[in-house]
């Protein structure tokens, strides 16, 4: 299912871009590439990583899901109320099951009501954000059984826990979207919505499957951020919803739908944990971190772009021939 | 009557407006004090910020596109232009002061309009970029220490008042001046997209930009003026932020973009382009600000602001959709019993 041409050569110049990155920074900072370092950073990219993957499939299916870090926010209060009212067994499902119904909601309304994504999920951001916070009252949850954070932020055999769910989610993601018909009807909705109805797609059932994967691999943000911050509030990582549709952009996701790739995602993941640890590294200012996202993905974009109206292959190769 | 209740409950801005009658009256029942002269002022001026950067917001939505990155050339505005007075300590008039702050405005968006128009780059995926780059130039090279003492000019702008009310209780209540800017900002915008060629364009291209660029509208050209017009409201939005804050602060302002476009739709504007009026937006504005500076003056709890806005976004865009799905639903069960209405198959 190779359907669009330059994927793979653009997988490989991020792929090229993160070593250069990881390199230079690696020799501007030895310490860079140490043991602790790396290990910090593992534990410290599974939150957005995890919420960029989230994002991913809504955007293959040629919407965006807005909502996700709302949902991620009213699970993990949904977990830590359950937590510390001594309900440690129903935390969990729950949870789980409160992602599941904002998936539910934001299908609902984008499937059945037919309202644009990202409007509906602008809306539902705002809803979900705000039942947190009715919820909560405002200020955060805290006072959670020790255990729940000591889990969390475990590394059993040296691998921390939310990188583990960070590429269990990935894996299932990537085998679903590639190799699942859902996978593959996702993305002939994204290219073509009405190529798709009249080969006769489950259109609802597709919308309601990708939007509740969505609300669930949310949910299990919410319950590694949980575990990270010890409490759980409902206006945590505002800025993180702009941040992770930046990701899916930079991770060649098309956001008018119909192509993109998990590894993708983890390149522009990876990519961008490691400027944002290298520029603390070489102690530059915290904010040029988010100069470089912003500048990183203007030239990217800009060089798809040149790239494909010259191409460039073809005009290396008349220049050497 | 009956048509009129239709029109309202076909278009989100009639809800709007119909909601917020509603809302009004059930504020002033609950609580005298909303109809007060100082309540309806300060919601006036808490609309003021809001209200410029939801007019640029609206020409891009018209437009066929979306601005994500207006609040940080609004606080790059505010800021470097708060910073460039204090530092060199030159006294311009206020006017030339908004102008400075219009100019780096422009500028910015010139960038955002290069990218746009020039490199036919998706809008979302340029003002995402533009927003996280204009905001990390912001704070890496011009500072992030705020201005608690603001230049005399803008302090004393800040002083003036449009329109000033004299309280029973000798208190005086001002509207200041700043509300002239978001008046003018709206009406500079109705002029434009309601009795200019330019306007016709940005609604052609927003309806379709492939018809537009065939009946002959140099779409890359109007594409760089609507993100330098943009970036040049958002720029004013800044400086007006200032003097209605007196301080200057670089983290101001980014991060309430979704609620600006929030409040933008709910006027009406498609997010899918082509559609959109300055009255609807003017509407949704108020109502946003109504809800969220009211509610407590009613006895509910601040922190129902989010879910009752979200719920407002929901039905104010949902309920027309479903109306109009409802009544081609109609309009086809029509036709099938009897054959002398034709309706076209929606696509």
């Amino acid at each position: 299912m190779q359907r669009e041409d330059s994927t793979r050569s653009y997988l490989v110049a991020l792929f090229g871009l993160m070593v250069l990155v990881f390199a230079g920074i690696g020799l501007g900072n030895p310490s860079f590439v140490s043991g602790a370092s790396l290990s910090s950073m593992a534990f410290q990219f599974p939150e957005f990583g995890l919420l960029a993957l989230a994002i991913l499939p809504t955007m293959l299916s040629g919407g965006i899901d807005l909502s996700v870090v709302s949902i991620a926010n009213l699970t993990s209060i949904v977990a830590a109320l359950l937590l510390k009212s001594g309900h440690e067994g129903l935390a969990l499902p729950l949870a789980l099951g409160a992602g599941a119904a904002c998936g539910v909601l934001n299908g609902v309304l984008i499937g059945y009501l037919r309202l644009p994504a990202i409007l509906a999920t602008l809306g539902t951001m705002q809803v979900i954000g705000g039942l947190g916070i009715v919820v909560t009252g405002g200020p955060a949850v805290t006072g959670l059984p020790d255990w729940y954070a000591a889990t969390v932020n475990a590394a059993p055999g040296g691998i921390p826990v939310p990188l583990t769910v960070f590429a269990v989610v990935l894996v299932a993601l990537g085998v679903l979207l590639r190799f699942s018909s859902t996978g593959v009807q996702a993305r002939l909705y994204g290219a073509n919505p009405i190529a798709a109805r009249f080969a006769g797609i489950p259109e609802r059932r597709l919308i309601m499957t990708i939007y509740v994967a969505s609300g669930i691999i949310s949910a299990l943000a919410g319950l590694v951020i949980l575990g990270h911050a010890n409490s759980a509030y409902a206006d945590y990582g505002t800025s993180y919803v702009l941040l992770v549709v930046l990701i899916n952009i930079l991770a060649g996701v098309n956001p008018a739908g119909g192509s993109g790739t998990v590894s993708g995602v983890l390149l522009a993941v990876l990519l961008l944990q490691f400027i944002s640890s290298g520029l603390n590294f070489l102690s530059f200012s915290a904010f040029l971190r988010d100069l470089f996202f912003g500048l990183l993905l203007v030239i990217v974009m800009s060089l798809r772009v040149l790239g494909g109206q010259f191409r460039l292959a073809a005009w290396l190769a008349r220049r050497s021939a | 009557m009956r048509r009129l209740l239709s029109r309202l409950a076909t278009s989100p801005q009639g809800i709007m407006l119909a909601t917020g009658i509603v809302l009004a009256v059930l504020f002033s029942v609950a609580n005298p004090v909303f109809l007060s002269a100082p309540n309806i002022v300060d919601l006036l001026r808490n609309a003021i910020v809001t209200g410029i950067f939801a007019i640029g917001v609206l020409i891009v939505l018209a437009s066929g596109g979306i601005d994500v990155s207006f609040t940080a050339i609004g606080a790059f505005a505010l800021y470097a232009t708060t910073k460039l007075l204090i530092v060199s300590g030159i006294h311009p008039p206020m006017l030339a002061i908004f102008a400075i702050g219009i100019a780096i405005g422009v500028a910015l968006g010139f960038v955002n309009g290069l990218l746009i128009g020039l490199l036919g780059l998706p809008t979302l995926i340029v003002t995402l970029a533009t927003l996280s780059l204009f905001r990390g130039a912001l704070l890496t090279f011009v500072g992030t220490l705020y201005y608690g003492t603001i230049p005399a000019e803008m302090v004393a702008y800040s002083r003036q008042p449009l329109l000033a009310f004299h309280l029973a209780s000798g208190r005086v209540v001002q509207l200041p001046l700043a509300f002239g800017n978001f008046v003018l900002v709206a009406g500079f915008a109705a002029l434009i997209l309601g009795s200019t060629m330019f306007g016709r364009k940005i609604y052609a291209l927003g309806g379709s930009e492939e018809a537009a660029a065939r009946i002959g509208i140099d779409v890359r050209r109007v594409k760089l003026a609507i993100f330098m017009l943009v970036g040049g409201i958002a720029g004013l939005a800044g400086v007006t932020h200032v003097t209605l804050m007196r301080i200057a602060n670089p983290f101001d302002l980014v991060g309430s973009e979704l609620n600006v476009i929030a409040a933008v739709v709910l006027g009406g504007a498609r997010i899918t382009g082509g559609h959109g009026t300055v009255s609807g937006t003017i509407i949704g504005v108020l109502v946003i600000t109504m809800i969220n500076s009211s509610l407590l003056l009613i006895g509910v709890p601040t922190y129902w602001q989010r879910l009752v806005v979200g719920g407002l976004i929901l039905f104010g865009t949902g309920l027309p959709i479903a109306i109009e799905r409802f009544n081609l639903h109609r309009a086809r069960l029509r036709a099938a019993a009897g054959p002398t209405v034709t309706v076209q198959a929606p696509v």
